[in-house]
């Protein structure tokens, strides 16, 4: 169906386009002015009718190819002639045909109209506007319902696995699909790799760690042929899986622990979310129960009714750990922001496509409507995100993990135990501003007058002090304060600009304004203080604290307040009348003092019977359904059609679960896994595939659209897709299937024949070599010397605000935890991660690039982190004093790289660190380390074959 | 991995070239550059240094960017009417802002005098700046989208304030490659890690050999950036003859492991990339230091003077990349905070902050022009938005993107031109409008690139710096 519901013909409206718009040639003021006059016009006055989301009468009138075809009744203006043009009678509600009908256009817009028909009506060509190729402006864009012919939107197809000539080689029914096609293209698949070099793949693999020598030892002696097999069960078994394969899934899922973009505001709780996915791989959580979980884990029944579902809470972390623009003003848009991302995420995720496209416009190749879109945003909409969206930065929504009742309680008791330390502290600067305002503050025209004395006239400030009967250590301060310098105080100018009889009566009226300040803050304090009291008393809501601002008064706060007290824009010196804050208590007058007493007993009796601190998850929950409409060109201001909450309406399939009530997350999810769903079982089985292989089936696994690459193996990818349900959706046993195959299994050397006609590995005669990730690197580098801390989960840090150089998150080498737990803030992820193609968590990550660059180069030449591991690998070795230098060498090979050394190494290694140019108590330290480090730097560290 | 026999055939031409810096990435090589050139496909390197669209005006540029947004109604855009209704309400539609109590109208505390050939008006916040105001294209007329700093300074780097996007100087570089394959193409020294952070460099999309490399941070000092002024440079632990032994094994190692493995070029783009670095150890500190610099130029770009001395450093720095053949260098300033983000005490604070700036941008300025740089070097002066004409917090200026004022230099602008103008009080743009898109579309031109076509496919779709927007502003081409 296309989007041409409002479409209706009006009779009567025959436009004339005697000239097509001129594509060329135009000046660049013409080019401006259709920019900023033209343009505009249509896009805002006409484009709700006649854009991109809605032709009446056919007619589009945002683009220059909609406007050269011209309506359905013909064309629609005379180039030259606005007098004859149907555009302009229109406009001018001369004709029939009265156009905007909402409201005639202001008259200097009708005659810039006028003016750009006067002159050709010129449309600055249609690369203007990059999304739109000549092709698609024309009529050659299919229908979205032609395009729902491409491959990935076809049902699953139940494919056999076909037949081949040499059945010896076959292991998996994945075999027969890969080795038909390439005995189809007359090539050999590349031999089995050998026993060390499989067991070195697949732990890395599954755990992203070199095998352990008592694994090497195990899988070697193990000589029944299913000993892979049992490895690989092994491997699945063991916690390091969940941290491995859990890790490619945030990739995907963009997991961070700061809300990104503007402010990247640090967030706690995020963990969860993390660790949640860990655990589900390691349990092997089937995958349509995954999806469940991460959209709507919140709506999903839990075993004893009324009982908090801890774990589908912390789920839904998948929809809330995206990035968030939390400093934008416009909130609505700041809203629809977080649901585009959102949409954007979900369907790249687990359909495969790019359906944030049409948050604008029809999607510009897949079968995706504006419409659509809004009927998706409908339902993310309605999910909220926000404890409050309205302040300056804006505040995420955390979910408790106890009962409502607990967290209450929780909320309750910090609310009492803040009331009062607040009272305390107020009653406390009450009594410091008395004091200031009965001591110090009308003496304060004469320190003013005596301090110009020392600073003007030069004269001694004990002097001065003794003579005046002031104190000498105030007036150095006062000296100090007023002392003319370099600094720019606008408030103090009067006072410089004095002629010298006026000066008493300019220190005068300083003096009168900073006591008529000093009784307004005694008047708010009093008044707040008397509330505030009665509150905490008798119950009823604390009133809010006017707190005095140093902008509101400067001199009075730089003569009143300790140097940290001045806040932003402030001076950093101690005012002259301060008071230090150790010393203010002591003011107190005895009432006061009864009471701040009382209270601070009641917080000492509240924190003794403190309920504990709640958990809580960074999650969503069911918000306010919305009616959603679409936005027209993406704008909230613009509303179009009415986009009720549904699934996009080409994709949806016969039968999808009816959205009834709330905001349909959980129909969503029943949706996305329903068997005959042609693209999330696909999707997800292609995502396995490429994470074992180095490249998806489908080479680009967010992209199942028609701009994307078809699978190198259509039957094989349906095959796998098929055996994916019928296994229940589990991700272990497609590990098994693809690793007990020959296909997984052949070693990643090259044969001519196969460089030859398959260069880029595209019918897999071979395993793709790979480069370590960045987890891999570090986490094995640590593991050398067994300092890599296997701890699992929870929260790295409490000191969020931190971002000191001992701060793990930005010097990963502060910390032995694997790297996957490692804190990551978006916008300043640790550079040691992003040097080697990290992913970003900026938006899904379905594959990191490869970038081999020379500062990587210049981090494993001069990095600590490096020199520490090579130096700690070689103070293991030199330790064992069982050992020779020959076995040194031996143990660090297999140690490195997971196998024996040969002679002519061991030979050469010898003479390295013999001849290593170092001299000193050090020097065979030196040469050993050395020695190491090349063993961490070589390519073959550094390569999975 | 993907093998790539083009590869193989560079292997020479990786030799040959003297050094790569951040570059060599295997990612960029592989990368698809459909579209970047209609009329001259690129060859396989995507760093070569390239033709543009059409003959250019500035061959580079450099961005002098004023962290948290300067006050163009107390520096480069008088409002008489400020003096006459100081005080008084602020008469128009308030519109989207960041403050949460702002305030009457607010005269400026600064003068402004009318200076050079041209009689361009600028505040006695930049006394300096303003004697080089007769090659100055002030631009009066800017608006941006984004109330907020982090949205504000995305877009202004990378044209959208919501998305991720490729910053300018990927563009750029990704558009011209680099003429010095010693050093990066694109240089941001002392970037803030605040509001977007690294975003506001990075090459989002873009092969990731384009993202620009950052100098140190604005929260670092500048000692210890002078020693290692990119990390990981410096070699600690071992002498240059114990590095150049284990370098000599190392090669042999990955030449051994190599040899079974001949369709395998990423294996020997890694043993290149490291004995670049290598290289790049030894002769990058050499375009980094500002020791070889005479005392009067130092002096020109007030590095005597402890108030001057970083920002003279950072723009010393911009020339002797610039020289070097670097396209895309930024200067940022800012400290720990934003310097010019002054909600409250703006008349002091934004003194103080422009001292620190006025004598190292003019110095810049002079010393470009004296070698005969400026005309090819495209010198931005900018922050992320202007501020308002009304109080925030009884003596500070609140976000202003609805009209603000930045100024261009050389590169094939008009020198001691005005162009665009604000309402009476400073508040909106209201001729000559320019939209950080058109500015974006303009420094491309200038860069010799018609914005729409400088694009790179990505997700099915074509990206460009300025989206779907952008007009070129031709009255201020020189």
């Amino acid at each position: 169906m296309m989007v041409r519901i409002f479409q209706f013909v009006l009779s009567g409206l025959a436009l004339a386009l005697a000239f097509p718009p001129a594509a060329s040639g135009q000046t660049a003021a013409q080019t401006n002015f259709f920019e900023r006059e033209i343009r505009p016009l249509f896009e805002t006055k006409c484009g709700a009718c006649h854009g991109e989301s809605a032709q009446m009468a056919g007619l589009q009138l945002t683009t220059a190819g909609g406007f050269a075809r011209g309506a359905d009744a013909g064309p629609m203006l005379v180039a030259g002639d606005p007098e004859n043009s149907r555009l302009i009678r229109a406009v001018r509600y001369e004709s029939t045909i009265k156009m905007p009908p909402s409201g005639k256009l202001a008259d200097g817009e009708i005659a810039a109209l006028a003016r750009w028909v006067q002159e050709g009506a010129p449309w600055p060509g249609s690369s203007t506007n990059a999304e739109l190729s000549a092709a698609e402006v024309g009529d050659s864009t299919p229908s979205l319902k032609a395009r729902t012919s491409h491959w990935s939107f076809q049902p699953i197809r139940d494919p056999a696995p076909p037949a081949v000539e040499d059945e010896s080689w076959l292991q998996s029914p994945i075999d027969r699909f890969i080795l038909a096609k390439l005995e189809e293209n007359g090539i050999q698949p590349a031999p089995r790799a050998d026993k060390l070099t499989l067991l070195r793949r697949a732990k890395y693999d599954l755990h992203g760690l070199p095998p352990s020598q008592r694994e090497i030892d195990e899988f070697l002696d193990d000589e029944i042929p299913a000993a892979f097999e049992r490895l690989v069960d092994r491997l699945l078994a063991s916690p390091r899986y969940g941290e491995k394969w859990g890790r490619h899934w945030l990739d995907v899922a963009r997991y961070a622990d700061s809300s990104g973009l503007d402010d990247d505001i640090k967030l706690p709780h995020t963990w969860r979310y993390r660790d949640y996915v860990i655990e589900a791989f390691n349990e092997d959580v089937p995958f349509d129960r995954f999806i469940a979980e991460q959209l709507a884990g919140d709506l999903l029944p839990t075993e004893k009714p009324g009982e908090i579902n801890r774990r589908g809470i912390i789920a839904t972390g998948f929809l809330a750990v995206g990035p968030k623009p939390l400093v934008q003003q416009d909130k609505i848009k700041l809203k629809y922001d977080v649901v585009d991302e959102q949409i954007d995420t979900m369907s790249k995720v687990f359909l495969g496509l790019t359906i944030a496209c049409a948050r604008c416009h029809d999607h510009k190749f897949d079968p995706i409507s504006t419409k659509d879109y809004y009927s998706l945003a409908s339902i993310f909409a309605s999910v909220e995100n926000f404890e409050d969206i309205e302040p300056l930065v804006s505040k995420v929504h955390f979910e408790p993990l106890v009962p409502q009742e607990q967290y209450e309680q929780y909320v309750a008791y910090k609310r009492k135990k803040e009331s009062r330390e607040s009272w305390v502290s107020g009653a406390i600067d009450l009594a410091m501003y008395r004091r200031i305002a009965e001591e110090t503050g009308p003496r304060l025209a004469e320190y003013v007058v005596a301090a110009r004395r020392v600073y003007a006239d030069g004269m001694e400030a004990a002097a001065v002090a003794e003579a005046s009967r002031l104190e000498a250590a105030v007036l150095e301060k006062w000296v100090a304060y007023l002392r003319p310098g370099d600094t720019l105080r606008l408030y103090l100018e009067p006072w410089y600009r004095a002629a010298p009889e006026e000066i008493d009566a300019v220190a005068e009226g300083y003096q009168q304004s900073f006591l008529r300040r000093a009784r307004i803050e005694i008047g708010k304090l009093e008044c707040w203080l008397e509330e505030a009291l009665a509150a905490i008393r008798f119950g009823g809501k604390q009133p809010q604290r006017d707190k005095f601002k140093a902008s509101s008064d400067r001199v009075f706060a730089e003569v009143v307040l300790r140097g940290d007290e001045m806040g932003e824009g402030g001076t950093q010196a101690d005012g002259p009348f301060s008071i230090p804050k150790e010393h203010r208590e002591d003011l107190l007058d005895a009432p006061s003092r009864q009471l701040v007493e009382e209270l601070r007993a009641q917080i000492k009796e509240l924190e003794d019977r403190a309920p504990p601190e709640p958990d809580m998850a960074y999650a969503v929950r069911e918000g306010e359904s919305v009616e959603q409409h679409v936005f027209i060109r993406g704008s909230y201001q613009n509303l179009g059609e009415a986009a009720p909450k549904a699934f996009p309406s080409l994709l949806a399939g016969q039968h999808p679960p009816a959205i009834k009530k709330g905001s349909g997350r959980l129909e969503l999810a029943r949706w996305l896994a329903s068997p005959d769903h042609p693209l999330t079982s696909r999707v997800a089985v292609n995502r396995i595939w490429q994470w074992h292989f180095s490249k998806g089936l489908v080479p680009t696994p967010h992209n199942f659209g028609v701009t994307g690459q078809a699978p190198t193996h259509p039957q094989l990818l349906d095959y796998l897709a098929r055996r994916f349900l019928s296994d229940g959706w589990s991700i272990k046993s497609m590990h098994r299937l693809i690793m007990n195959s020959s296909t997984y299994q052949m070693n990643s050397t090259v044969s001519a024949s196969a460089w030859k006609s398959d260069p880029s590995n595209r019918l897999w005669p071979r395993f793709n070599r790979r480069r370590l990730s960045v987890e891999e690197m570090r986490d094995s580098m640590l593991a050398l010397d067994g300092s890599l801390d296997l701890t699992m989960g929870g929260k790295l840090t409490d000191n969020l605000d931190s971002y000191s150089s001992e701060s793990p998150f930005f010097h990963p080498d502060k910390t032995k935890r694997r790297t996957v737990y490692l804190p990551l803030y978006r916008n300043r992820l640790p550079p040691d991660l992003t040097l080697f193609d990290f992913a970003n968590s900026t938006t899904s990550v379905a594959e990191r690039s490869r970038s081999t660059i020379a500062p990587q180069g210049l981090y494993l030449m001069n990095s600590d982190f490096v020199a520490s591991r090579a130096r700690a690998l070689a103070e293991k070795l030199l330790a064992r004093e069982d050992l020779a230098d020959r076995a040194r060498i031996e143990q660090a090979y297999w140690t490195v790289l997971s196998r024996p050394v040969a002679t002519q190494e061991t030979t050469r290694m010898l003479d390295y660190v013999a001849g290593f140019p170092a001299s000193g108590d050090d020097a065979r330290h030196d040469a050993w380390a050395s020695f190491c480090r090349l063993l961490l730097v070589s390519n073959e560290y550094h390569y999975v074959n | 991995m993907q093998p790539m026999p083009e590869m193989l055939s560079r292997r020479a031409l990786f030799r040959r070239s003297a050094l790569s810096f951040a570059a060599l990435g295997l990612e960029g090589l592989l990368c698809d550059q459909a579209g970047l050139f209609a009329a001259s496909p690129p060859t396989g390197d995507p760093l070569a240094p390239r033709e543009p669209h059409f003959p250019a005006r500035a061959k580079r540029v450099i961005f002098l960017f004023m962290h948290g947004g300067v006050s163009h109604i107390d520096s480069f855009d008088p409002k008489p009417r400020l003096e006459k209704d100081h005080g008084k309400p602020m008469p128009l539609k308030r519109e989207l802002s960041f403050s949460d109590n702002p305030g009457d109208l607010m005269k400026s505390p600064f003068e402004f005098r009318r200076y050079g050939g041209s009689g361009i008006p600028v505040s006695s916040l930049f006394p300096t700046v303003a004697s080089c105001v007769d090659d100055l294209c002030v631009i009066r007329s800017m608006v941006g989208d984004g109330v907020d700093h982090g949205g504000a300074m995305l877009q202004l780097h990378t044209g959208s304030f919501t998305f991720t996007r490729p910053s300018i100087g990927s563009w750029v570089f990704y558009g011209l490659g680099t003429e010095n394959r010693n050093l990066p193409g694109f240089v941001t020294i002392k970037p803030t890690l605040w509001h977007g952070g690294a975003k506001n460099w990075g090459s989002a999309f873009l092969p990731g050999a384009f993202q620009g490399t950052p100098i140190g941070n604005s929260a670092m000092g500048l000692d210890g950036l002078q020693k290692e002024p990119i990390e990981h440079l410096a070699n600690t632990k071992l002498t240059s003859e114990q590095q150049r032994y284990e370098l000599e094994m190392l090669r042999k190692m990955n030449d051994l492991h190599r040899l079974d493995k001949q369709h395998d070029a990423e294996l020997e783009a890694r043993i290149q990339a490291l004995e670049l670095a290598f290289r790049m150890q030894i002769e990058a500190p050499e375009a980094m230091s500002i020791e070889g610099e005479s005392e009067a130029t130092k002096k020109l770009y007030g590095i005597d003077d402890e108030r001057t001395r970083d920002f003279g450093w950072e723009c010393l720095l911009a020339r002797r990349l610039a020289e070097r053949g670097v396209r895309f260098i930024q200067c940022t300033h800012s400290g720990l905070e934003e310097k010019w983000d002054h909600h409250n005490a703006v008349a002091r604070r934004h003194h103080a902050s422009a001292r620190e700036v006025d004598k190292p941008i003019a110095g810049l300025l002079t010393d470009l022009k004296s070698r005969g740089m400026l005309e090819e070097t495209l010198v931005i002066w900018a922050g992320e938005f202007g501020r308002t004409p009304f109080t925030d917090q009884s003596d500070g200026r609140d976000h202003n993107p609805y009209g603000f004022t930045i100024w261009l230099a050389g590169g094939g602008v008009k020198g001691g031109m005005i162009y665009g103008a604000t309402d009476e009080f400073g508040y909106h743009a209201i001729e000559d409008r320019m939209h950080i898109h058109d500015l974006h579309a303009t420094i491309l031109h200038l860069l010799g690139f018609d914005h729409t076509k400088l694009t790179h496919r990505f997700d099915g779709r074509d990206f460009r710096l300025t989206d779907v927007h952008g007009v070129v502003a031709e009255n201020i081409l020189a």
